[in-house]
């Protein structure tokens, strides 16, 4: 089995930079499944902890100058599935904020399967001021048998899909609203009005974010006569929270779909083929 | 003893004590005519913080001519009294009550008063009278960038080595030899002599130590916004680091350093192609033990190999904070007794570890039996060989011939090559690590 990727562009692994320490904080271990044609992250709802299912959709021939890969010796697909421990990967990428020039990803196996990151960063005054940073992170490799359990996600088909206002008014609001209800219902219409409702004894709570972009719209056979489609689903605050608060990636692109009564599909857009999903799954009242 | 901060520098002062709270649990206050100093030790004491205040740090500051106060208190108590000091307005520190508690009194906004008084744990102070050498390697840089040092490493990271060349530095995380049995991480950094202020080798070495109380250090010198300053002279020796504000606040870490027989398993891979295994998870791991094992005496091996190389090219295996001398069974050139390396004669406290001091004599009995039996051995063999001389020399036929001698066989040595050794290995316990347990078996 051999990786090897290469990274140029220092706009390019500054995002990498923060998806990697996005996930991070969403969970201690993730998934990296390599393969021709994409790079998925997927950081698995972990038994015991309140992070929801975030997955990572990376396009490599637009990160990487140079991507090569030689997966396990199938008729199929090959591919390289390893589980990486998220908070090394983290340190070992942190020279990436300062400009670098090159950073090299490859497996190794030194005394166990290794991840080894190789980064040329410069100092801004001069250029002959060079920094180089070597890490080797210690990675599992998962064999074949086991790949079924590690499923890259399906982005579901939304009734409903929103661009939502920024991460940095959604955060706050969510880590209040946290406090008050453990469930919170998304809430959205064709004409563009999202609804964040939290119920308690008490009062009920709602913020109403109007004129968003309609991104996407799947009208079924008994909807196609409303003036106006409407979409609703309650999910878990806490998972949410979680997820709004680990975002490192500065998030312009931020949209919502909602299933009806199901699950809520949120997505970061970084750019054309760089997306971080996650998927929340409806909670009963 | 009596002394007034303002609120600003109670700020300060905070930051200091928060900074020491990182290192061990007891803080030793030392009063004099010129200004007061905090200290403290690490659990294993191989590190020492000095924080000195000048007197004109303070707004008010009182002692009694020729007269030094020093106690020890509690770490946590001083630290909850100095946690939020935002609404602040002026700090009064004195000792009461015959030098039996210490108070500190915090006068807020709003008329409040906050009155806090720390009894005395004892009277005692430390003692370590080591300066650096004037010739010895200088590294001076602002916080900045040793932080970003610091932040390239994992935050449980233990010790870290730094190799210091002409006009490269290389920093290594330091992988002990007990820790070849898990997945550890290795990270490398290598940096320019210019990113430094001041970057002065005279002698290129590399140090071992730990990164836990360095980035203590590094905390209180971020919130003074000043350079740091290390100095270290070769493995074995300690490396002071050290913080100067403003003539006001002098700071000195003095740490000790790993001697140079001790060799990290950082190097010890060869790079080979990552291969699938076709069992599941758990078989996996069942299978990975036995592997480890045998990469384990085998990197014991090239350990031994490596260690005794290093004992020709070092230069002295004694230093000054550490009385640890190699214990080598494979050459009798040198019979030496091996201390933990924890053992510091000339710090003065109260409390010498006394497993310590246990272990001591028995590693000494090892050694001098280890010793001794190659000393009978070749004994044993040069007086066969002189029997052997003397039957030829007569040689009649009604001499026996002498039994055949035990063939030196090989593969027994070196499988049960960890038998003949001492249990106590200096190469596993780190600068950080304290003994729980005694060996079992001093036999």
């Amino acid at each position: 089995m051999k990786f090897r990727a290469m990274m140029q562009d220092p706009e390019y692994m500054r995002e990498f930079l923060y998806i990697v320490q996005t996930l991070s904080k969403l969970a201690k271990t993730c998934v990296m499944k390599i393969s021709m044609d994409k790079v998925y992250f997927v950081a698995n709802e972990e038994s015991g902890s309140a992070a929801p299912l975030v997955w990572v959709e990376i396009n490599p021939k637009l990160y990487f100058s140079e991507y090569t890969m030689q997966g396990v010796d199938s008729e199929h697909d090959p591919h390289i599935v390893l589980s990486v421990p998220t908070l090394n990967l983290g340190t070992a990428l942190s020279l990436l904020r300062n400009n670098p020039c090159f950073c090299k990803l490859k497996l190794t196996n030194l005394q166990f399967p290794c991840l080894t990151v190789d980064i040329d960063a410069t100092t801004k005054s001069s250029s002959d001021k060079s920094r180089r940073a070597m890490h080797h992170v210690p990675v599992d490799v998962i064999p074949r048998c086991d790949w079924p359990n590690f499923a890259v996600p399906v982005v579901p088909d939304c009734k409903l899909v929103l661009n939502m206002p920024s991460n940095r008014l959604i955060r706050g609001l969510i880590d209040k609203i946290k406090n008050l209800s453990p469930t919170i219902i998304f809430y959205a219409t064709s004409s563009g009005e999202m609804n964040l409702v939290a119920e308690t004894d008490m009062a009920t709570i709602t913020t109403r974010y109007q004129n968003l972009e309609l991104r996407a719209i799947n009208i079924s056979e008994g909807d196609k006569d409303k003036e106006q489609i409407e979409a609703s689903c309650s999910v878990d605050c806490k998972k949410t929270a979680l997820f709004f608060s680990a975002l490192q990636v500065p998030s312009n692109e931020l949209s919502c779909g909602i299933v009806d009564d199901q699950l809520i599909h949120l997505e970061v857009n970084i750019r054309d083929g760089i997306a971080i999903h996650s998927k929340l799954p409806a909670v009963c009242v | 003893m009596k002394c007034t901060l303002d609120g600003g520098n109670t700020k300060v002062f905070a930051k200091a004590v928060q900074s020491l709270s990182k290192f061990g649990g007891d803080l030793f206050v030392e009063a004099d005519v010129d200004g007061m100093q905090l200290r403290t030790l690490n659990p294993t004491k191989s590190a020492v913080g000095t924080y000195r205040f000048n007197k004109s740090f303070f707004d008010y500051y009182e002692t009694n001519q020729n007269e030094e106060t020093y106690c020890k208190i509690d770490m946590r108590a001083c630290l909850t009294v100095f946690r939020n000091t935002k609404q602040v307005e002026r700090c009064d520190m004195t000792f009461i009550q015959d030098q039996e508690k210490f108070q500190i009194q915090l006068k807020c906004q709003h008329e409040t008063l906050k009155n806090t008084c720390i009894s005395v744990d004892d009277e005692e102070n430390i003692t370590a009278e080591m300066t650096p050498e004037n010739n010895c390697n200088t590294i001076c840089g602002s916080h900045k960038i040793f932080t970003e040092i610091s932040n390239n490493f994992n935050p449980a990271e233990e010790e870290i080595t730094l190799e210091a060349q002409d006009k490269k530095i290389n920093v290594k995380n330091y992988v002990e030899g007990s820790r070849v049995n898990e997945k550890f991480m290795r990270s490398q950094l290598q940096l320019n002599a210019d990113e430094f202020d001041k970057y002065n080798i005279e002698k290129q070495t590399s140090i071992t130590f730990c990164l836990k109380e360095f980035r203590a250090l590094l905390m209180f010198a971020e919130a003074l916004n000043e350079s740091v300053c290390l100095q270290f002279d070769m493995a074995g020796s300690p490396v002071f680091v050290g913080i100067s504000h403003r003539d006001e606040i002098h700071c000195l870490l003095i740490m000790s350093t790993l001697s140079s027989d001790e060799v990290s398993f950082y190097d010890d891979c060869q790079e080979s192609d990552v291969q699938e295994t076709s069992t599941s998870k758990l078989c996996q791991k069942r299978k990975l033990n036995s592997t480890r094992t045998n990469d384990k005496s085998k990197s014991f091996r090239r350990d031994t190999k490596q260690k005794c190389i290093t004992e020709d090219t070092t230069l002295s295996n004694s230093s000054s904070l550490f009385q640890f001398e190699k214990n080598s069974n494979k050459r009798s050139s040198s019979l030496s007794i091996a201390a933990p390396r924890n053992q510091n004669p000339s710090l003065m406290t109260e409390s010498i570890s006394d497993n310590s001091i246990l272990l001591l004599p028995a590693v000494c009995e090892e050694s001098n039996r280890i010793h001794t039996n190659p000393r009978k051995q070749t004994l044993a063999l040069t007086s066969a060989e002189e029997g052997v001389t003397e039957i030829s020399s007569s040689g009649d036929e009604d001499c026996v011939p002498e039994s055949p001698k035990r063939q030196e066989r090989a593969n027994l040595r070196t499988i049960f090559s960890r038998c003949f050794q001492a249990t106590y290995v200096p190469s596993e316990p780190s600068t950080h690590g304290q003994i729980f347990a005694l060996d079992s078996d001093t036999e």
